[in-house]
């Protein structure tokens, strides 16, 4: 997914040893799809699917949604709603 | 990967569908389990079972979202399996990961266990596997049942949910070839293409859509210049996103040619004719 | 008389053993206004929240069902704030997307089952609700029957589902769409609209009383079944 990424995982990786806190507010996490592939391929075994979901858990456990449930498209499979609203809902 | 005799000497092993098999993708559960019950394996549904809540949640401290997978475990082993497979990639990925939590994270368990009152205590004994797992192992039964060969060069396309974590993953996790060993032992002709195991988008599609377009794109329009005539998937959130994507393509890049796309166990309820 | 402690929203008050929570309250000088209805267990007005002394678990009951218990801490509910679909039934085509169409809050279930825990009707709640995320209308119309709307389940739900709102629209699209129809009673009303009791009616009513007693009395009776 990192074509539509603002910044891509290796500077979001930087910004959080740095501790700068701007990377909460990146597009980067909430276009992340969770698919494993960055963590099974670092040479360094840094786990940044674990630290995707944790960027994303910082605005969720505040009660930020990243979308609105009643916006959504309607018909999609199942799938796809359950797992956007466990992603993107808090 | 080492064939390690996963199915024992059962023949009847549960069955989990997850919601998508019982709505969007009624084909792959009705030819999942007439293409087995032809291998001489019946997929027996469990009586009561729970959406799994998937996507894997990777915050460990918050134990709720493991508990659907859990409770769906349960209620395997309550009647008396040891083993559960599923054929929706998310719904193994989910499941294993979990299990694999329950049989390593005591204090979760003893968390989990202690709310889930109402519950018998699970002890992580049951195993999740997938179709193509029990397929690896039997490819020349799947040769020996197939009446009409297929003739058209197919595409396997893995996405990620099958593959990663490395934990979970039922092939090799950069090159996985048993879709590819499944196409040729039913008369096909397997393309291997670099994309096959690249996200398809997953859950963008709720709000996202250009991400998934874009995916799309790459991958069908790589698989094709690589030969293919039509794609192969085990996971219903690919196909929707593989198939019913495709119209949206097209209007944001009039050169896309699009291709069918098939989940395996249609391929194979073609190729040993088995009647709709 | 034994009296009992009990504490309403945390004031301590001393009733008869053996009173229901909605007694006790008005002998403690409590007035119904709201979160009162048919007293019978039937409307769902009453819902009541409460705790036992030295206990964690939280209960949750009906008012007028419940027997006070002595060391209860207990507060009401007469009010749930939930969204309700707005829905034109004559025009809802049903497929197993509808309900999740109508209530998509229902993806974020997590099976906790604290929906069930809290059901004063003992329903399966938390199965309901699976059915209905997976299509499943009929089944979803049957666990929820003796819904009684009481609240209780969408109060303490964590994914701020309101569960009795989407199993109302699935019990009023089993009855209207799903369920089969009584072939013989449509068969009838249309006999009737056409017409063909009308010569037999006309009779009846011109009938004195001892002729309709007379033919009442000698009127076909199906035999009881054998036991």
């Amino acid at each position: 997914m990192a074509n539509e990424m603002d910044l891509l995982p290796n500077q979001v990786i930087l910004l959080v040893i740095r501790g700068d806190e701007s990377v909460v507010d990146a597009k980067t996490p909430w276009v992340c799809a969770q698919c494993y592939q960055c963590g099974v391929r670092c040479p360094k075994n840094v786990d940044i699917t674990k630290i995707m979901e944790a960027l994303r858990l910082i605005k969720l456990r505040k009660n930020i949604d990243h979308i609105k449930l009643e916006k959504v498209k309607k018909n999609l499979p199942q799938i796809a709603l359950v797992s956007a609203t466990r992603k993107y809902t808090g | 990967m080492q064939p390690v005799n996963i199915l024992g000497d059962k023949m009847e092993i549960a069955y989990y569908p997850g919601c998508t098999l019982k709505t969007n993708a009624k084909e792959f559960e009705e030819t999942a389990i007439k293409v087995f019950e032809k291998l001489g394996i019946k997929l027996k549904e469990i009586n009561k079972w729970y959406c799994c809540g998937t996507v894997y949640s990777l915050a460990t401290d918050n134990l709720m979202y493991r508990l659907a997978a859990i409770r769906n475990l349960i209620r395997a082993k309550e009647e008396g399996y040891d083993k559960l497979v599923t054929l929706c990639s998310i719904c193994y990925n989910t499941l294993k990961q979990t299990n694999l939590m329950a049989r390593e994270d005591e204090d979760a368990m003893y968390k989990i266990n202690s709310f889930m009152d109402e519950e018998p205590d699970y002890d992580g004994s049951v195993e999740v596997i997938h179709p193509l797992q029990i397929l690896n192992e039997m490819m020349d039964e799947v040769k020996a049942k197939v009446k009409k060969p297929l003739n058209k060069k197919y595409a396997a396309y893995y996405g990620c949910l099958l593959l990663r974590p490395k934990e979970v993953a039922i092939d090799e996790y950069e090159n996985p070839s048993v879709m590819e060993r499944l196409i040729e032992a039913l008369g096909g002709s397997a393309v291997n293409f670099p994309l096959k195991n690249e996200c398809c988008g997953s859950y963008n599609v709720a709000c996202n859509k250009e991400a998934v377009i874009d995916a799309n794109y790459r991958i069908i329009t790589n698989a094709r210049k690589n030969g293919a005539e039509a794609i192969v998937t085990s996971c219903p959130l690919c196909h929707f996103n593989l198939k019913e994507i495709q119209k949206e393509v097209k209007k944001a890049y009039p050169d896309f040619v699009g291709l069918p796309v098939y989940y395996f166990t249609e391929i194979m309820a073609m190729a040993f004719g088995v009647k709709k | 008389m034994k009296m009992v402690r009990i504490y309403i929203m945390g004031k301590e008050y001393r009733v008869p053993e053996g009173l229901t929570i909605m007694k006790a309250m008005e002998y403690a000088g409590y007035r119904y206004i709201r979160g009162s209805g048919c007293r019978a267990g039937f409307c769902g007005a009453c819902a009541t929240v409460y705790r036992k002394e030295g206990e964690y678990k939280l209960h949750a009951d009906l008012a007028c069902q419940t027997t006070v218990e002595d060391g209860m801490y207990l507060v009401q509910l007469p009010f749930t704030p939930a969204n309700k679909a707005i829905y034109d039934l004559e025009k809802i085509r049903v497929d197993d997307k509808t309900l999740v169409n109508f209530y998509p809050e229902i993806a974020r279930c997590v099976s906790c089952n604290t929906c069930t825990k809290a059901c004063p009707q003992e329903l399966d709640v938390m199965d309901y609700i699976q059915a209905s995320l997976r299509g499943d209308v009929a089944k979803a119309a049957e666990l929820s029957f003796d819904c009684i709307q009481c609240g209780l389940c969408a109060m303490r739900c964590p994914a701020e589902i309101a569960h009795y709102h989407v199993a109302q629209l699935a019990r009023r699209l089993y009855g209207k769409y799903i369920a089969p129809r009584a072939k013989h009673l449509e068969k009838r009303v249309k006999e009737i609209e056409e017409g063909r009791f009308d010569k037999d009616m006309k009779k009846m009513m011109k009938m004195s009383i001892e002729e309709l007693r007379k033919l009442y009395n000698a009127r076909d009776i199906e035999p009881e079944e054998e036991v």
